[in-house]
């Protein structure tokens, strides 16, 4: 009697947040899917257009372009925030003193707000007077069209993100480092390995853990990047650096196709799933041990309720 | 294969600690050599230092003729096992143990028949193809053990090797490591706190204490003369029974007083006593002769507890408020809590600690050199 009544207790404690979870998350996911099923015009009347929306969007050249930056994107920036973060991480762990320091230093760019970092980019590569070209100009290199040339904009936008999110990989890296357990590297260094062996046989292996989870962290939240593009290069010139999600919001709120928008943020829901589904059986495969289901579970509702969110936002 | 010498070896930790101080050793080719001591007494240290694993704050360690302070571990050639094992979790066992080899170039040939051959030794062949995550703790030492032991390095080093096995493992293994060394002829560096081990497998021991060298000798030499009072009081089970005592003079020479009641002869001292010295008497609880009635040069105790091993049966006996601890054979039931006891403590195997160095007092007929 008593156990039963104190798991409806515990229920009841759940039930608020189970609340705020179905109102901003389960519920706009499915107002999302339905969305992307009809035609609405804000103001007017919602009609059911079966899969148009969809369609349209397959046969839409422009979003297929805008899903090429944003994958381009992904990958360029998180395997260079990867290599760099990877570099960084391994070189801290060694120094004696200052690590506290650095650390906090490392948390800058993620202090700061999104939009600021945009600006403060923008100032930075303006091709006039911005203090990039001036000091590639000290080094002979003049006049790099960082906004203006389709190319370029796009290596705009992942310079930002790079500058932006390196220092979040380092800081994963660096926690697992920390928690290497010494023996194996001290006992590979008995054995007669040279440091560039056991980093490869053994320190990398050893943290592919955290590796995956800030890659994938990284690699979802990269897929859906909006503000950078949005301040920096405004998707310019042309569609040349537009995002994915840019793109829907354009659509769903400059031009107010609402399903439409919706149905593009499915597509992309769907194909992070898909790429998600990958990685989850990669990383089963890779270590039996390792036990981090519950944060990955979290993003993915994460980025669930971020997508819908953008589709519903207006 | 080569010697090992230490010379005047100190290591600081933070410019405070000083976890090994002017430790000197030396040895030789081929020898099983254990360091002994309690936790603390500084002997990972000294291990990790002769690996490469720490840095030498004072002092010279060679290998062979070559001071190697300076040297990396790739360069001294040791191989070491590690009390945590230090398993590479990503390999299976079979690649494991195989690294050494594989960093040496080895042939896969070799390499698999090697192998194969220790893993056999060490009863591992069923796991070669697991990760080191799905063993036992005693599986990964033995992997531990196995890996140090497939190459021929110049020394092998292990660091309390046998501290995670069962009983009857332990015992086992004792004899499969001493097997191997004789064996593949290596010489051997073994760090233990367990004085079994040390007095087992080794052919020399150094007894550690708070970064001090102790003693280094035979297991017999630390057995029979231990150096001083922490020598004595450390090796052997049960401990050597170490008393409070005076050296006094009677009219039949000096004699060591207990309690104030028993005098035991110490003629053998010579002039290496006073009259008035304040002693420490040490007796092996074998040493001591136990009878029910009164006989000849007895004194009377009581029995304060009777514990039965088995093999051997430990009675303590309580003098005022000394207890000695008494060791007999087999499992004797003819003893009780509260019993009187007459006792003997046999002169000729006593031992004097000077109690104020702490420093055994040698007797004048012993021709033998203390050790070291």
């Amino acid at each position: 009697m008593d156990r039963k009544r104190t798991d409806k207790f515990k229920h009841i404690l759940v039930l608020p947040a189970l609340l705020i979870f179905v109102v901003i998350t389960i519920f706009p996911l499915i107002f999302n899917i339905v969305l992307s099923l009809c035609n609405w015009k804000l103001g007017g009347n919602i009609q059911f257009v079966g899969l148009d929306n969809y369609i349209y969007a397959f046969k839409n050249g422009t979003f297929w372009r805008t899903m090429l930056n944003t994958v381009i994107v992904t990958i360029v920036a998180v395997a260079v925030e990867y290599v760099v973060a990877m570099i960084l991480a391994y070189n801290i762990n060694k120094l004696i003193h200052g690590k506290k320091f650095i650390r906090i230093i490392m948390l800058l760019p993620m202090l700061m707000a999104p939009v600021v970092i945009g600006f403060m980019w923008k100032q930075m590569f303006n091709e006039l007077y911005g203090p990039l070209n001036h000091l590639l100009s000290l080094i002979g290199i003049s006049g790099i069209p960082w906004i203006s040339q389709s190319g370029w904009s796009l290596v705009a936008v992942i310079l930002v993100d790079i500058w932006e999110w390196t220092p979040f990989i380092t800081l994963i890296l660096l926690a697992g480092f920390q928690s290497l357990p010494k023996e194996p590297i001290e006992s590979a260094r008995v054995d007669g390995a040279g440091e560039g062996r056991i980093f490869f046989d053994l320190t990398f292996k050893m943290l592919l853990p955290s590796s995956i989870v800030a890659i994938t962290l990284r690699a979802i939240e990269t897929f859906k990047i909006f503000d950078t593009v949005y301040i920096v290069t405004a998707g310019g010139p042309g569609v040349s650096s537009m995002s994915a999600s840019m793109y829907a919001y354009q659509v769903g709120l400059r031009n107010f196709s609402l399903g439409k928008a919706a149905a593009l943020c499915v597509i992309m829901l769907i194909i992070v799933l898909g790429v998600f589904q990958i990685v989850t059986a990669f990383r089963k495969k890779s270590s039996k041990n390792y036990h981090k289901n519950d944060l990955i579970l979290e993003e993915e509702n994460f980025s669930v309720y971020n997508i819908s969110k953008e589709a519903e936002e207006g | 294969m080569a010697d090992v010498e230490f010379r005047n070896v100190c290591k600081i930790y933070d410019k405070k600690v000083h976890a090994v101080e002017d430790l000197s050793f030396v040895c030789h080719n081929g020898e099983f050599f254990a360091i002994l001591g309690p936790s603390g007494c500084g002997k990972t240290s000294s291990l990790r230092m002769l690996a490469g694993l720490e840095d030498i704050s004072k002092g010279e360690v060679l290998i062979g003729d070559k001071v190697v302070n300076k040297m990396t571990s790739r360069e001294r050639n040791v191989a070491m096992s590690f009390e945590n094992y230090g398993l590479y979790p990503d390999f299976t066992i079979f690649d494991n143990i195989a690294y050494p080899l594989r960093i040496h170039k080895t042939p896969e040939e070799t390499i698999k028949k090697k192998v194969l051959s220790i893993a056999k030794k060490l009863h591992l062949l069923s796991t070669l193809d697991l990760k080191p995550s799905a063993l036992s703790g005693g599986q990964k030492q033995r992997v531990s053990i196995a890996r140090a032991l497939v190459r021929n390095p110049d020394v092998t080093i292990m660091d309390e090797p046998l501290s995670h096995l069962d009983a009857r493992m332990r015992s086992n293994m004792r004899s499969v490591i001493k097997h191997l060394h004789d064996q593949l002829g290596l010489t051997t560096i073994y760090v233990t706190h367990d004085q079994i081990e040390a007095m087992t497998m080794a052919d020399k021991i150094l007894i550690m204490n708070e970064g001090h060298k102790q003693q280094i000798g035979t297991p017999d030499e630390v057995y029979y003369y231990p150096v001083n009072i922490f020598v004595a009081g450390f090796i052997g089970t049960p401990q050597m029974n170490l008393i409070e005592s005076s050296i006094r003079k009677n009219e039949d020479g000096l004699k060591a007083v207990i309690e104030n009641t028993i005098f035991i002869d110490v003629s053998k001292y010579g002039e290496n006593i006073y009259d008035g010295m304040n002693v420490s008497l040490g007796i092996r609880p074998k040493d001591i002769a136990i009878s029910h009635k009164f006989e000849q040069g007895f004194e009377k105790g009581k029995i304060y507890v009777v514990e039965t091993l088995g093999e051997s049966t430990i009675i303590s006996i309580q003098i005022g408020n000394t207890i000695l601890r008494v060791e007999k054979d087999g499992y004797l039931t003819d003893w009780d809590f509260d019993d009187e006891i007459f006792f003997q403590i046999i002169p000729e195997h006593i031992h004097l600690f000077d109690n104020n160095t702490g420093m055994r007092i040698i007797p004048e007929d012993e021709n033998k050199n203390d050790a070291n």
